[in-house]
């Protein structure tokens, strides 16, 4: 038996967070990969409307400006409970977690109401023409995403409530905030295209 | 045993691993798998079973244009067979089967005991497996897809396709670009995070570059056509006008979008393929790599180009001038990068020690056929030229001289290099010597004529021709070749049978190579590595096989590995990996529910992403495993 | 072999020729690598090896560095001879060039002759003619699916895209009859969508054209001809194929005010011969599955007839 080089690892830690968590790393891929689905929609509203002199086609009025910038500044202030309440967790601070945690959830529903009221207010179908077609299309895969990241949200607060503090619930909320990050910013983008692009283009 | 000269007293430990990372045998254990050397290899099996369908589907169509006027196929049926021999070879085979290659040798190879998220990789399979079987569940039900593997809208439209045909065609889209981009996002992160300690990205095997590299180009362009496929399913299920033209729309978009992805998608069969020449290369001139930086850069190169060449489909849309120039530059530029590479292989063979092999042999196939077929891609990339050459034969010439010389030639070679890994059998070289050269010899029959039929006005797509085109003769002899790549085909899989069930085994490393896979048995325990290795060089079993440093401190009684840092791979800390289970199968049946529901009825779609949310749910619930 | 009227090998046009040229450049370009390759390939793997470490690696680099600088700079010049000849191909323009309005349909081509004169234009299908060293300036359009226009011997292929028109001239430097076939999938009869294009002598074109504008031949009362144009009107033709000076007026398939000029009939799939026009009408699905003719009852009587009357469109 010669002596063989080792490398112990009996000290190291279990998990880590941010970027040394494979499970992190890999819902930021999933971002990416949404972000990718959403910038080439974009991409594609943008040439469908080349071919437009008038756009959005004539009898068709583009969605009002005071509720979507709402909904916006709702979901970027959401964000900030988000970091606060993820950044308590992580120093195991669980009373502040959850009450971050339950604040962002709250903004996060009132962005959901106003996304409703937005979508309500839209006097055309996805079927009535191009521009429908494409304006539906970005609010409905973008409301398909708040929908699922609130309702990632609302399971890990519930697992918070009910006094879990396992350190795969902490890896799970870390993960949590990214993909909010990724709602609030596509959301922007989104923002941009339906609501300021027909009006600036 | 695992790494050579490991202790006699790791007996025990073996015991303890085994229990943590077998599997329950019989059905329910094969449905609940998460090893991802199981996964790699259903997948490899599952592409081989379409592949098999694909040549099939091939030989009618060559036994359709044998003659002049041949009412062998109708034209509907031979519109669905050329459409599904596309789609399959596409999506079904190539992609899943290089899928399948990194699933199952990138974690060997970086020395780590599964991959990132193993149940993501059965959950990728599931949906893979579904997706086929979805699509020739409509082609043997008389609705198979009939537009091309291309799809072009508006043929492929509600207006002029009429049925459920080709919605069948584009929802499978959906479920193989989702396994794939499952698949990349776990091998992405597992590369970045799981290397053996020591393996800092200067000491990634190539054959890794070129796994990372591909993962990547995965995550950029497959959501184009993600998002093409359902915008149209959308069209001809909801009435949405996305590609309509009555209301406007630019049917081109598609072509932009499909091409987006559809150009790097040459690169995602093929960057793989450039990995494993290197692997074989390596082993069999019995030297490493020249030029090493100037490979993975290459790799690099490669992928960033691939994505600046879609327009060259459609230089006869009638682009501006300017924009065909910068295609042009960009689809001949890329031929740098490809040629870089070439000079380092031979410049690898020409300082080495060469060994003969079936794995070296169908390597170096690679340089005539890949060679022939790039150069065919630099005459295509000027606009003049492919005015007369877009949709010819000469083009089905090129792409197969670019995917099967480039591709499946090292694909056979890598599978006959990593078959001792798979199953502790060798192949045997007789068979593989004669297998090569029929293959070899059927391929060029097969394909070469299409150039010239291609030039003499030959189009793609036609299920006939009239006697006085004059295209009969080399079509037969076409014909005739494919019969003969056929019989390669079949020698191929009669190795594989024969070998499996002969006695001889391989050993741990029977072509004394250099990588971290070579350290684990043959066929590998399930839990890969008895101690997981470290590394101080790029070629570990080279250099260090006799002293391989090892990682201790793991818990051998459950599934554990190690997370190391990105660049250098410093140990950062342990990592606990999940046993079999259920939920991936049951959350790709809830979205396959979804997918399929859609088609007839668009409401499944939220049937289905209720049914997803539960099945997800159970997935992440915490478990036990932990700590 | 194969023929040569459908060749991309065998230019008739300045443009087929510029690029008939680019192909031999780079098929002799191609040629030098297919031997140059394979051949240090094979020189590298038959070589006596004598290893001499550090200097041998050096020199490697030095061949390895050399080797992508000619490659860099062959495939450079590639870049710029396709970028002139793409150039020139892209300038070619006819002041005095006709108009010629093409359209793509399932699965057939409209062809229309445009003037600024009124009663110069004319319709016709599947068959366009040229004169010698005159342009022809083509707009293609497309009623339905995307279609390609590929008359290979004179240039190469652009699309028909529905929601837009692009243009392409074309020009014979010698007489000839070419064949083009539509070149993007396009359904069912992809297979059958060919057209020709006859490059003829200015005054042989000049007589083509006079005729194609007149209306119809008049049929001699009491003749066959005119029975089998009773015949033709009283089946359902007219409400698709328009034969001007007639009552037959549709406009969704080809115009047969000349049918007996052409060289064939269904798009390039049969020779426009008696027979062979007498089987497409009585069993057009048997010769091109799925296309839009529907079976047509004619009675047995009237076939005959109805034929010499086609046969007399001139």
């Amino acid at each position: 038996m010669t002596a063989r080089r080792t490398i112990d690892v009996t000290r190291l830690p279990m998990v880590g967070f941010g970027w040394e968590a494979p499970i992190w790393c890999g819902q930021l891929g999933l971002a990416v990969i949404e972000g990718v689905l959403f910038a080439m929609l974009a991409a594609a509203y943008l040439y469908s409307r080349l071919k437009f002199e008038v756009w959005p086609p004539a009898g068709t009025n583009v969605p009002g400006l005071a509720l979507p910038t709402m909904e916006l500044l709702a979901v970027l202030a959401s964000c900030i409970p988000m970091h606060w309440g993820d950044k308590a967790i992580l120093h195991k601070e669980w009373g502040k977690g959850t009450a971050g945690m339950l604040l962002n959830l709250a903004l996060g529903g009132v962005y959901l109401a106003l996304r409703i009221l937005v979508w309500r207010q839209l006097d055309f179908s996805w079927n009535s023409h191009l521009y429908g077609s494409l304006v539906w299309a970005l609010l409905g895969i973008h409301t398909a995403h708040i929908v699922a990241s609130l309702a990632e949200s609302a399971v890990l607060s519930g697992f918070l409530i009910a006094g879990h503090r396992e350190e795969k619930l902490r890896q799970g909320l870390n993960q949590d905030e990214i993909y909010w990050y990724f709602v609030a910013a596509s959301g922007a983008l989104l923002y941009a295209i339906v609501h300021l692009a027909p009006r600036l283009l | 045993m695992s790494p050579p000269g490991a202790a006699l007293d790791s007996q025990a430990d073996a015991a303890a691993l085994r229990a943590a990372w077998s599997n329950r045998r019989g059905f329910y254990g094969w449905i609940t798998e998460v090893d991802h050397k199981s996964i790699g290899k259903r997948y490899i099996v599952t592409a081989f079973v379409f592949l098999l369908l694909a040549g099939i589907e091939a030989l009618l169509m060559r036994l359709q244009l044998s003659r002049p006027e041949n009412g062998f196929l109708d034209p509907d049926l031979y519109n669905q067979v050329f459409t599904m021999h596309g789609t399959t070879m596409m999506f079904l085979f190539a992609t899943p089967v290089m899928e399948g290659f990194g699933l199952y040798f990138v974690p060997l190879m970086v020395g780590t005991r599964n991959v990132a998220f193993p149940r993501l990789a059965a959950f990728s399979y599931w949906m893979y497996l579904f997706g086929g079987i979805f699509l020739y569940a409509g082609f043997v039900t008389n609705t198979g897809a009939d537009a091309g593997w291309f799809a072009y809208v508006p043929l492929s439209g509600p207006e002029f396709s009429p049925g459920k045909r080709v919605d069948f065609w584009a929802q499978m889209i959906t479920f193989t670009e989702i396994s794939a981009l499952s698949t990349a996002v776990d091998l992405i992160v597992t590369i970045l995070r799981m290397r053996a300690p020591g393996m800092s990205l200067s000491r990634m095997p190539l054959y890794v570059w070129a796994m990372l590299v591909q993962s990547f180009m995965i995550v950029f362009a497959m959501p184009a056509v993600m998002l093409a496929s359902s915008m149209l399913l959308a069209d001809r299920t909801v009435g949405t006008h996305f590609f309509n033209p009555g209301e406007t729309a630019d049917p081109l978009l598609w072509q932009h979008l499909f091409w987006f992805f559809g150009h790097p998608e040459v690169y995602i069969i093929f960057i793989p393929a450039l990995g494993m020449i290197s692997s074989i290369i390596e082993t069999f001139a019995r030297r490493p790599v020249f030029g090493y930086p100037a490979m993975t850069l290459s790799l690099i190169a490669t992928a960033f180009m691939g994505f600046g060449l879609w327009a060259h489909h459609m230089f006869t849309t009638g682009l501006p001038p300017a924009t065909e120039a910068f295609f042009t530059a960009a689809s001949i530029m890329i031929a740098i990068p490809s040629g870089v590479q070439v000079f380092c292989w031979l410049a690898t063979l020409w300082s080495g020690d060469i060994c003969w092999s079936t794995a070296l042999r169908f390597v170096l196939a690679f340089f005539a056929l890949f060679v022939a077929g790039g150069l065919t891609g630099v005459m295509i990339a000027s606009v003049p030229f492919d005015t007369q050459a877009h949709d010819t034969f000469f083009i089905v010439a090129h792409f197969h001289y670019v995917l099967i010389g480039g591709a499946v030639f090292p694909l056979l070679g890598a599978v006959y290099y990593w078959f001792p890994k798979f199953t502790g059998r060798l192949l045997s070289e007789r068979l593989g010597r004669l297998n090569f050269w029929v293959t070899f010899v059927g391929f060029n029959l097969t394909f070469f004529p299409m150039h010239y039929l291609g030039l003499k006005g030959m189009p793609r797509r036609v299920y006939t021709y009239t006697p006085e085109m004059g295209w009969g003769a080399l079509n037969l002899l076409a014909t005739c070749g494919a019969a003969i790549l056929a019989m390669g085909g079949l020698l191929f899989l009669g190795n594989v049978f024969w070998s499996m069930t002969s006695r001889r085994t391989a050993g741990n490393n029977p072509w004394a190579a250099a990588t971290l896979e070579w350290a684990a048995d043959s066929p590998p325990e399930p839990y890969s590595f008895q101690e997981l290795p470290a590394v101080s060089s790029r070629e570990p079993m080279w250099s260090e096989a006799h002293d391989l440093a090892h990682v201790t401190g793991l818990a051998e009684d459950r599934r554990q590995t190690l997370v190391t840092s990105t660049v250098s791979a410093r140990p950062q800390h342990r990592y606990s990996l999940p046993g079999p289970t259920l939920w991936p199968l049951l959350a790709a049946l809830a979205v396959s529910s979804a997918f399929v529901g859609s088609v007839f009825r668009p409401i499944w779609v939220i049937y289905g992403a209720i049914l997803t949310f539960f099945a997800l749910l159970g997935w992440f619930w915490p478990k036990d495993y932990w700590e | 072999m194969t023929a040569d009227f459908q060749s991309a090998l065998h230019p008739a046009g300045p443009q087929s020729d510029q690029i008939a040229l680019v192909w031999w450049i780079l098929l002799a370009v191609s040629t030098a690598v297919m031997v140059g390759v394979p051949g240090m390939l094979a020189a590298a793997i038959r070589r006596r090896r004598v290893s001499n470490g550090q200097s041998s690696e050096r020199r490697l680099a030095r061949a390895v560095g050399l080797a992508v600088g000619i490659t860099s700079v062959v495939l450079a010049g590639l870049f710029a001879a396709s970028l002139a000849v793409g150039k020139r191909i892209n300038s070619y323009r006819d002041p005095n060039g006709l108009k010629i309005a093409v359209t793509g349909n399932q699965w057939w081509w409209e062809v229309r002759y445009r003037t600024t004169s009124p009663n110069e234009g004319f319709t016709t299908a599947n068959e366009i003619h040229l004169p010698v060293g005159r342009g022809a300036h083509i707009e293609l359009r497309s009623n339905d699916v995307i279609h390609s226009f590929w008359v290979p011997n004179l240039h190469g292929k652009m699309d028909a895209i529905p929601g837009r028109v692009n243009t392409v001239w074309l020009k014979a430097d010698r007489p000839g009859e070419f064949r083009g076939q539509c070149a993007e999938f396009c359904g069912l009869q992809h297979a059958h969508m060919a057209l020709w294009v006859v490059v003829e002598p200015p005054d042989a074109f000049e007589h083509w054209r006079r005729g194609q504008i007149e209306p119809s031949h008049e049929p001699a009362p009491g003749s066959d001809e005119e029975r089998g144009r009773e015949a033709f009107l009283s089946l359902p033709c007219g409400l698709c194929h328009a034969v001007r000076g007639t009552a037959a007026f549709g406009q969704v398939a080809p115009d047969l005010t000349h049918l007996a000029t052409r060289r064939a009939v269904a798009a390039g799939a049969l020779p426009n011969t008696r027979g062979h026009l007498g089987g497409w009408i009585v069993d057009s699905q048997r010769i091109k599955p799925g296309n839009r003719m529907p079976p047509m009852a004619v009675p047995a009587a009237s076939l005959p007839v109805l034929l010499t009357y086609l046969e007399s469109l001139k």
